[in-house]
Formats: structure tokens, C-alpha cells, sequence
């Protein structure tokens, strides 16, 4: 087949259009430059999404044929292997805006204790750079997205000048907020990315509850209206739908110079010249194109001459617990919708004086669920059938509380993955395969997860639901992939800088969560948004110096 | 109160009769028949719509026309249960079920009839009394007093 080769060179290609490709697209022309954006899908029209649907009306209008955008890409077109016996639950976004369509929104800042951890601990390495050189940036996006939350600020949570008034916590929370309290565990104000009040042209939240369905007034964050769009708009900015793709492309010295992709449909093969090359394709995928990018000045991949591209996989150990609190049994049941997801949130306490632990770094929780929901899938677990098994749902319903902590799982070099033995896709493209497993540290942590929820539980005299604690979930499910193509300050050690430039290749940028040194228990989206911005302020920098 | 026979044959007309197009479905009528009375013994009407009133029979038979496998377990988990089911006395049921609460299908049927139960609009709305999804100008949260800090 035919290859289509552009002659134009781009200042810099970005690969992806989630958050961080959004970020390095705003930032990048804001100063200037002339990008091309690869985006391996297309726009999700809002005026599409689901967001109003209301749960009975979905299967009336799929028998009528009608479908919501589909988010998640099918494994047929981006396939991926695991080993027998140990899966890895993948989630990704092909279209404008990535992930953030339908995220979480929970935006949490790093603190030293994440970036630094591994200097107390000696467990792997730690970051090259400290809270007081992200701080700047996080307050950046703040300003930007719009990030609700309180000023009740912790040692392992760094506090904002520019968070949205927070929303009132839902009673459960109140209560287990409360118990929590009791016995010495502080659960502060949530820090969300949801507008609470309109933020810089963007509509409030009208507390509709159905953020993960997509917001049909872009109330939160994403990526495609809250930067690319911007970026569109300064006429420096093109993006190509549908391109997936392939491999970094570079010359004899082993810089990079382009980026080959495929149509996502026709499967025709183009190449494109830039200057520079972002990376952000999220995680997984962007580690498989540097591994897929060989040559004889780069044999294991782009950039690898340290061998920890595709290593130290890290993603989050979760668990989810449910209980019923005495005090709203049979209550009058309110509008719990709130701005979706929790209002409030523990951050981590375990590293504090007088607390032992059998484990290395930490775990913070969320809760997720609180109150009235547009299910009642726990009442399976409710015992019994018939006319008394429905008041106890009744009754229950008001009172549900969910606890949900996510903890950090420490960076193992064989948590990896690779390409070359998995097969190719339909493009011809060597696929990935994920190697992860959770470990004695994730096993020990996991204990003290289960305890603390339970703990709270109890003192909150909640009636608890059935759990497993030996449950671990299957790896994946968080959506938090971090540090394949990890940043440090040693490049035998590391594969990127503290700007996310590459050690070995200095015109190649990777900006999304593979850049990550450690996973921390924290969301990482706010995260990659800062560390985005940064690299792409440096960026733009170097270009002009001309020294990429 | 418990459907009678005829209030189950009145839904199963009205599953049977789909709208123009013909929906996808799994079951056969004997087998709609079985389910109806099943799922209207786990979630029966009371003061409030049960099980079959909030089309739980049609929302399971949608689910086994997209999943082969579910399907044929599921038929096999029906057959047991026995086709006199629906002729037995409510106090009959009853009892059938009370011993057989930890048996997989039981559990499975229950599982799809919270489901679909919970989601419809009679169980969802009217029963579990919520109103959500809407739009609100603002958010007022927890306002009980004996709540607060």
C-alpha cells in the first residue's frame, strides 16, 4: 500500500487528545507553536451524551435501536494480551478528549511524602522533583479547569488558594464523617474537578448525578472543550481524526523526526514530520508506541537504553465496602445526586507518629455511593425473598454508605509490559502485553484498607454488607496506569527528566501517566495536568533556545 | 397481595405483544409464564408494583437474548424449578424457594430481578422513592442538625 507522507514539519506533533495531549496542545500554541494533534478517534458530540437518560428509558431506547457515544474502544480494535490467570482490566478512550469524557474528576495535588517516598522507604526511586516545583502548577490548572474542595488541608494533601466552594456533604457522609472522626481518622471536603459556581465560560454543575455518562453542559474538566477547543480556536493548532498510531520515526542519529500512524478505518499508513514529538497516548498505549519505535540506534525501543520502558507498571490496589447507618433506616429519601461521585475524602494518615504498620507507603479512601442511588444493586446481598424483602430494600435504601480506599502499589520491574511475542493487530502493529501482579506489600496494605473501612463502619454502628477481605479485584479497574517510561533524576535508572523529556532522545516528550516515578494512592489526572504543563513551559523554552 | 394466575397472563399478553418491530427474545411463552411468577415471588406487588407489574419478566428475557451462554444456563435453571410452578399455591412457592435460597440459579434470578426491578421506573421511582437526575440550581446536602459536627 501506498504510504502518504506530509512534507510539512510541524513544530511538534502531540499523539493523543486526553488530558495530557489537551494540555500540551493549549499550552504549546498559547506560545506560539505550530502543532498537529493525532487523535486515534473523533469528537463525542455533547448534545449526544446520555446524561438525562433515565435508567428505565435505556433499554426502551436500545430496543428502539438508539445507542450513547461509545466511549470505550472494543478489544477487536485495540487488542491486548495478558498471561493465563492473571488479568488486566484495560479501559481506554479513542476520541477527542480521551478519558476525561468520563473520569472521576477527583483532583488530588501530590505531596512530598509521594514524591519522595522512596527517599525514606529505599524502595525503587524517587521523583526528581518536589511539590515546591509542581505547586505552581497545580495552582495553573486549578485556575483553569475549575477544582472544587475545601481548605481543610493535610499533611499528605496539599491545600489550594483556588478551589470552588466545595458542596455540602450527603448525610451518610456526614455520619461516617463523623465516626471517623471519633476514632482519629480525619475525612475532610473532596477536591473534585466540577464547577460549582461557572468557571472561565463554563456552565455550573446542575447536580444531575450523571457525570460518568458524559456532562451535556461540560460542567467538569475534559479535555476537548476545556483545551483543544482554545487551542482550535488560536488557528495553530490540526488535529487528524482517526489516526492511530504506530511508531516514533527517526533519522540516522536517532532523533526523532515524525510519527507514522494508520487510518483507524481505511487502515491506510501516513507519516508526519515534527520537530519535537509529545507522547500521550495514556499510559499503556504510549509505552507500547516507544517499544514498537525500534531502529539500530534504538534496539529495545525509543528511548530505552536504560530498559525501564515498559517496566514498573503501577497501578492502584482498591476495595469496596457497604453498610447500612442506623440513622436514616426509613428515612425520607432526598435528592443525593450532589456533583457525582463523593463530597468528601480521607486522605492518607497511616505515616503519622504512633501508627505501625507492616507495609511500605499508603492508602487513602473514597466514598463513592453514598445515599440514594439510581440502583439497588447491594440489595442482592440483602437476604430473603418476597413482601419482606422489599421493605428491607425500602428501608435500607436512604441509608447505604460506600467506602471505597485505593492504595499505592509499589513500582516492581516485572510488573511490565512488552510487545514483539503477543502478536500484531489488524494495523500489522505489535501489541502489548501486560504482566501485573499485585504483591505481599499490596497483600499486607490490603489488610489495613479492609480494617480501617470496617473501623469506621463500626463506630458509625453501620449494619455492614457481606466482603470478602482476601477480595483484591482484578488489576486495572482503578483506570490509574502509571510509570511505564518513568521520569528520574539517575537515566540508568530512568527514562525521562523531571520536564518529561527523554534521557536518550531530547526532542521526545512523554507528558501522560506513564511519566510517572510512583503511583502514590492519590488520582492522578490533576497530576498529569501539572506535570503537562510544565514539561510543555519547558518545551516551548528549549525550542526557542534551538537547542531540540 | 400475590398476582393470580390471571393478573400473569395478562403480563405475558402484554410481553407477547411487543410493538411493530419484533423485539429480541430468548424465552418461549411457557418458560415467560414460569419467570413471571418467579421473579413476581422474589419482588411480589404489595401497596407498590411487583416484579412482573414493572416488566422484570421482559428486562431478564432481554439480557438472555444477548448473552448465549447466560441463556442456557438460565433455561436449564427454569426447567428445574419445574414447569407446575406457576400452578402452585403462593404458601407452595414460598416454601419451594425458602429452600433453595443458596442454589446458583435462585441466586442468579434474584440478582436480574433487582436489576431490572430497581431500575424500572414503578421499582426505582415509585417504590424506592427516588428523584433524582434532574436539575437542580443548587445542592443543600445533609440539613438534619443531629447530623452536623
Amino acid at each position: 500500500m501506498q504510504i502518504r507522507k506530509s512534507p510539512e514539519v510541524h513544530d511538534v506533533v502531540i499523539i493523543g487528545s486526553g488530558a495530557s495531549g489537551g494540555m500540551a496542545a493549549w499550552n504549546l500554541t498559547r506560545k506560539g507553536l505550530r502543532v498537529l494533534m493525532l487523535d486515534a478517534g473523533t469528537k463525542f458530540p455533547r448534545s449526544q451524551f446520555w446524561s438525562h437518560v433515565k435508567p428505565w428509558q435505556v433499554p426502551e431506547r436500545i430496543a428502539a435501536g438508539q445507542k450513547p457515544p461509545q466511549f470505550y474502544v472494543d478489544l477487536k480494535t485495540a487488542p491486548y494480551q495478558t498471561p493465563p490467570g492473571q488479568p488486566f482490566d484495560l479501559v481506554r478512550v479513542w476520541g477527542r478528549g480521551g478519558k476525561t469524557n468520563i473520569w472521576g474528576r477527583v483532583s488530588l495535588r501530590y505531596a512530598d511524602l509521594d514524591f519522595a517516598g522512596a527517599e525514606h522507604d529505599g524502595w525503587e526511586i524517587p521523583w526528581p522533583i518536589r511539590y515546591k516545583d509542581l505547586a505552581p502548577y497545580y495552582d495553573n490548572v486549578d485556575r483553569l479547569i475549575g477544582v472544587c474542595g475545601g481548605d481543610d488541608d493535610q499533611d499528605s494533601l496539599p491545600g489550594s488558594r483556588y478551589h470552588l466552594p466545595p458542596p455540602a456533604p450527603r448525610c451518610g457522609e456526614r455520619l461516617l464523617q463523623r465516626a471517623a472522626g471519633n476514632i482519629g481518622i480525619s475525612i475532610v471536603a473532596g477536591r473534585r474537578a466540577v464547577l460549582t459556581r461557572p468557571h472561565n465560560g463554563h456552565a455550573a454543575c446542575h447536580y444531575c448525578g450523571a457525570c460518568g455518562k458524559g456532562c451535556d453542559v461540560g460542567a467538569f474538566f475534559n479535555s476537548s472543550d476545556y483545551l483543544i477547543e482554545p487551542a482550535l480556536a488560536s488557528q495553530r493548532l490540526r488535529v487528524i481524526d482517526n489516526a492511530v498510531v504506530a511508531r516514533i520515526l527517526t533519522d540516522d542519529e536517532g532523533r526523532a523526526g515524525g510519527v507514522q500512524y494508520f487510518d483507524r478505518f481505511t487502515k491506510e499508513e501516513h507519516t508526519v514530520k515534527a520537530r519535537v514529538v509529545v507522547v500521550a497516548a495514556s499510559c499503556i498505549d504510549s509505552t507500547r508506541i516507544l517499544l514498537n519505535s525500534k531502529s539500530h540506534r534504538h534496539p529495545n525501543g525509543i528511548g530505552n537504553s536504560s530498559d525501564v520502558v515498559g517496566r514498573y507498571l503501577s497501578e492502584q490496589v482498591r476495595l469496596h465496602m457497604f453498610g447500612f447507618v442506623p440513622e436514616l433506616l426509613g428515612a425520607p429519601v432526598q435528592n443525593d445526586d450532589g456533583i457525582g461521585g463523593e463530597h468528601v475524602y480521607m486522605p492518607r494518615f497511616n505515616h503519622r507518629d504512633g501508627r505501625k504498620r507492616d507495609y511500605l507507603r499508603g492508602f487513602g479512601m473514597q466514598f463513592w455511593g453514598c445515599g440514594a442511588g439510581d440502583n439497588a444493586g447491594w440489595a442482592k446481598q440483602i437476604p430473603g425473598f418476597g413482601a419482606d424483602f422489599k421493605t428491607a430494600v425500602r428501608k435500607r435504601y436512604p441509608a447505604l454508605v460506600a467506602l471505597h480506599p485505593y492504595g499505592e502499589v509499589l513500582p516492581y520491574a516485572d510488573n511490565r509490559i512488552t510487545v514483539g511475542a503477543a502478536g500484531v493487530d489488524d494495523y500489522g502493529v505489535p501489541i502489548a502485553r501486560i504482566e501485573f501482579k499485585y504483591r505481599e506489600n499490596e497483600r499486607k496494605m490490603m489488610t489495613e484498607m479492609y480494617q480501617t473501612a470496617a473501623a469506621i463502619l463500626k463506630e458509625a454502628k453501620a449494619e455492614i454488607l457481606p466482603y470478602d477481605p482476601l477480595f483484591m479485584g482484578i488489576p486495572g479497574q482503578a483506570i490509574h496506569e502509571h510509570g511505564t517510561c518513568r521520569m528520574g533524576a539517575d537515566p540508568k535508572r530512568s527514562a525521562l527528566n523531571g520536564f518529561c523529556q527523554m534521557h536518550d532522545v531530547n526532542n521526545v516528550f512523554v507528558v501522560d501517566g506513564a511519566a510517572f516515578t510512583t503511583a502514590s494512592e492519590k488520582n492522578p489526572t490533576l497530576t498529569i495536568l501539572a506535570l503537562a504543563w510544565r514539561a510543555t513551559d519547558y518545551l516551548a523554552n528549549e525550542l526557542k533556545a534551538k537547542r531540540l | 397481595m400475590n398476582p393470580t394466575r390471571r393478573d400473569v397472563l395478562v403480563t405475558i399478553a402484554a410481553i407477547a405483544a411487543p410493538p411493530a418491530e419484533a423485539q429480541a427474545s430468548f424465552l418461549t411463552a411457557a418458560e415467560l409464564v414460569s419467570l413471571t411468577v418467579l421473579v413476581d415471588t422474589i419482588i411480589p406487588r404489595t401497596d407498590t408494583p411487583g416484579a412482573a407489574d414493572a416488566g422484570v419478566p421482559a428486562y431478564i428475557d432481554r439480557r438472555l437474548a444477548a448473552n448465549a451462554q447466560l441463556a442456557e444456563r438460565f433455561r436449564a435453571g427454569l426447567k428445574a424449578v419445574g414447569a407446575d410452578f406457576p400452578a402452585l399455591s403462593e404458601a407452595q412457592r414460598t416454601e419451594l424457594l425458602q429452600a433453595r435460597q443458596d442454589d446458583p440459579f435462585f441466586q442468579l434470578v434474584k440478582s436480574m430481578t433487582v436489576d431490572g426491578y430497581y431500575t424500572s421506573k414503578e421499582g426505582l421511582a415509585g417504590e424506592l422513592g427516588w428523584h433524582g437526575n434532574t436539575y437542580l440550581t443548587e445542592f443543600k446536602g445533609c440539613t438534619h442538625p443531629e447530623h452536623q459536627r
